[in-house]
This record gives C-alpha cells, sequence and structure tokens, in this order.
C-alpha cells in the first residue's frame, strides 16, 4: 500500500516538471532543421546571462530569440542569414565563437604570430 | 647594426604583437551594440492598445523625427522615466510612440489614465516578438528615428533627465 502511494506522490510530484519541460520544445518536421536549431542556439549567446548559451538559458528573452530562430529556420532562412540578423540587432558579441573579420584577426592569428616570433627567437639563439 | 636590429626583430615583434592582444581582451565585450541605429526601422504591424480594433504600421513613424519608446507597466524604471517623456511631449512637441512589451493592456490603459499619455500611439507588443525585431533586451528602451524613417538614437535604460539635457534635448533640437 505504502509503494502505490509513494508511486502516485513521485507520479504526481514530476508531472508538472514534465509539463514544464514540453512548454519550450519546438518541433521540426525535419531533423536536419531541429539539429540546425539546436547548434545555432547552443552558439548563440543569451542577452541576459551572457555567459549561458541561448539553448541554456531560462531568461525570458532566451524564449523569444529562440522562437525567433525557431521562425527564421521556419522561413527558410540559413544559419548565417539567422547570425546576421541577430548580429544587427544585438552585435557581434552575441555570438560565442567569434567570426573572422577585420575586429578579431589578430585574435585568431595571434597564437600562429607568437609561435613564428618563437620559433625565430630559438634559431637565433641556439645558433 | 642591421645584424643587431635582426636580433632583435623578434623580441619586438612579440612585444608588439602582445600590446595588441591586451589592447584586445581588454575591450569592454559585455556591451551589446544595436546595429540597428543608422538603419531603416524594421517592419511591424500593431494592434493600437486605445483602441484596441485599430492597428499601426511602422510607416507612422515618418515624415518628422519620431520617438519609439518600449515600456510595461511591470518595468519599475518605465514607471520612472514617464514623467521625462510626458516633459519632452509638451515641451518638444515630440510625437512619441509607445510599444507596449508583454503587458496586461487593462493595466496600461489604466496606468496611462492615471499617470497621463505623453504617446500620439501605442502599440501592442504581447508576445515580445516586435522587441526582439529591435534588438531590444532591457526595458525600458527608447529609439529616436528621423524624417526618413531612419533609426539615429538607441537608448536603454529609464530617460533621466541628465540623459534628456545631454542626448535627447539636443537631438531633437537639432532634428526638429
Amino acid at each position: 500500500m505504502n509503494k502505490i502511494i509513494f508511486s502516485l506522490l513521485l507520479i504526481a510530484w514530476c508531472l508538472p516538471l514534465t509539463i514544464f519541460a514540453g512548454k519550450d520544445l519546438y518541433v521540426f518536421a525535419d531533423a536536419k532543421l531541429t539539429h540546425r536549431f539546436a547548434h545555432l542556439t547552443q552558439n548563440i549567446r543569451c542577452v541576459v546571462c551572457q555567459n549561458q548559451n541561448l539553448a541554456d538559458s531560462n531568461a525570458p528573452v532566451a524564449n523569444d530569440l529562440r522562437a525567433k530562430i525557431y521562425q527564421l529556420i521556419l522561413k527558410d532562412y540559413s544559419d548565417a542569414e539567422i547570425e546576421n540578423f541577430l548580429v544587427e540587432r544585438y552585435g557581434k558579441f552575441i555570438l560565442l565563437k567569434p567570426q573572422f573579420d577585420k575586429t578579431t584577426y589578430l585574435l585568431w592569428l595571434f597564437p600562429l604570430f607568437a609561435c613564428g616570433a618563437l620559433a625565430c627567437l630559438i634559431l637565433r639563439l641556439s645558433r | 647594426m642591421f645584424k643587431t636590429c635582426q636580433r632583435y626583430l623578434p623580441f619586438v615583434l612579440l612585444f608588439i604583437l602582445f600590446i595588441f592582444l591586451y589592447q584586445q581582451l581588454s575591450a569592454p565585450a559585455t556591451t551589446l551594440h544595436n546595429s540597428l541605429v543608422g538603419r531603416k526601422v524594421p517592419a511591424f504591424v500593431v494592434q493600437d492598445l486605445q483602441t484596441k480594433t485599430d492597428s499601426w504600421t511602422h510607416h507612422e513613424l515618418k515624415n518628422r523625427l519620431t520617438l519609439l519608446n518600449i515600456w510595461a507597466t511591470w518595468c519599475t524604471s518605465c514607471v520612472h522615466e514617464h514623467a521625462q517623456l510626458l516633459r519632452l511631449a509638451e515641451d518638444y512637441h515630440v510625437p512619441i510612440y509607445g510599444l507596449n512589451y508583454k503587458d496586461d493592456a487593462d493595466k496600461a490603459r489604466m496606468f496611462l489614465k492615471e499617470h497621463g499619455n505623453p504617446y500620439q500611439r501605442i502599440g501592442v507588443d504581447a508576445a515580445g516578438e516586435i522587441a526582439i525585431d529591435f534588438g531590444v533586451y532591457a526595458l525600458p528602451e527608447t529609439f529616436v528615428i528621423d524624417a526618413n524613417g531612419y533609426i539615429i538614437y538607441h537608448h536603454i535604460g529609464a530617460l533621466t533627465q541628465d540623459v534628456m539635457q545631454t542626448v535627447f534635448i539636443p537631438l531633437i533640437k537639432n532634428n526638429l
């Protein structure tokens, strides 16, 4: 008897959680689109909780942004177009992986330059 | 002399690279920059808060300098800046349009009845979709739009006395 009561209580406790989980679900007919949605939301920064990506954030604005990305995917926007849409509105900071452009090229190429300079230095000192 | 230069060249290059890297890393990266400034107002159609039946579009924000203020009654800063908006509308006759964001429409109408209405028209953005098109992430936010429908300024946060004196009033005077 106790087991039945315990099981019922457990189900009652879990039920609101499953309802809550279903609320934020974005369904696509194609698995590729589901994968694109997951990839995009994992690589876009939440504008409120800035150390989290959109997929992990519970902020209301993150939910709005997820909904927007969902709509844009359904409208046949490419990943680059969706990223541009967000960058136009929230700046490049919204991308968790910075693009390679004139403002970030040094950051990307620094390890290469630094390794080159160090190699030259070592060669010179070893002679 | 040439050989000495050649010997120290890698040190100098490395030093310069470190300076650049330090500059890039110490830049204020957490600032979200709205790039819509200098661009046309995003297209939208909204239901009017006051009439409940009419709707209006982004085409209203043309032919003169206008302000688009995004607000809600649950937002404390929006309530604080309300007096500044009333002053702006009364003293400078600037057409202010409002976008009521994820709010209770009845509460919003009641709020305007009690505190005064600085807005020409107010659109209802119940789902927050239009706000996302404007790159909004913290209420209140105010956009200044020129006569050609281009966004010329974007302010995040409440319109304080200081912001009015240093930014908005000079901007309005220069563009009216």
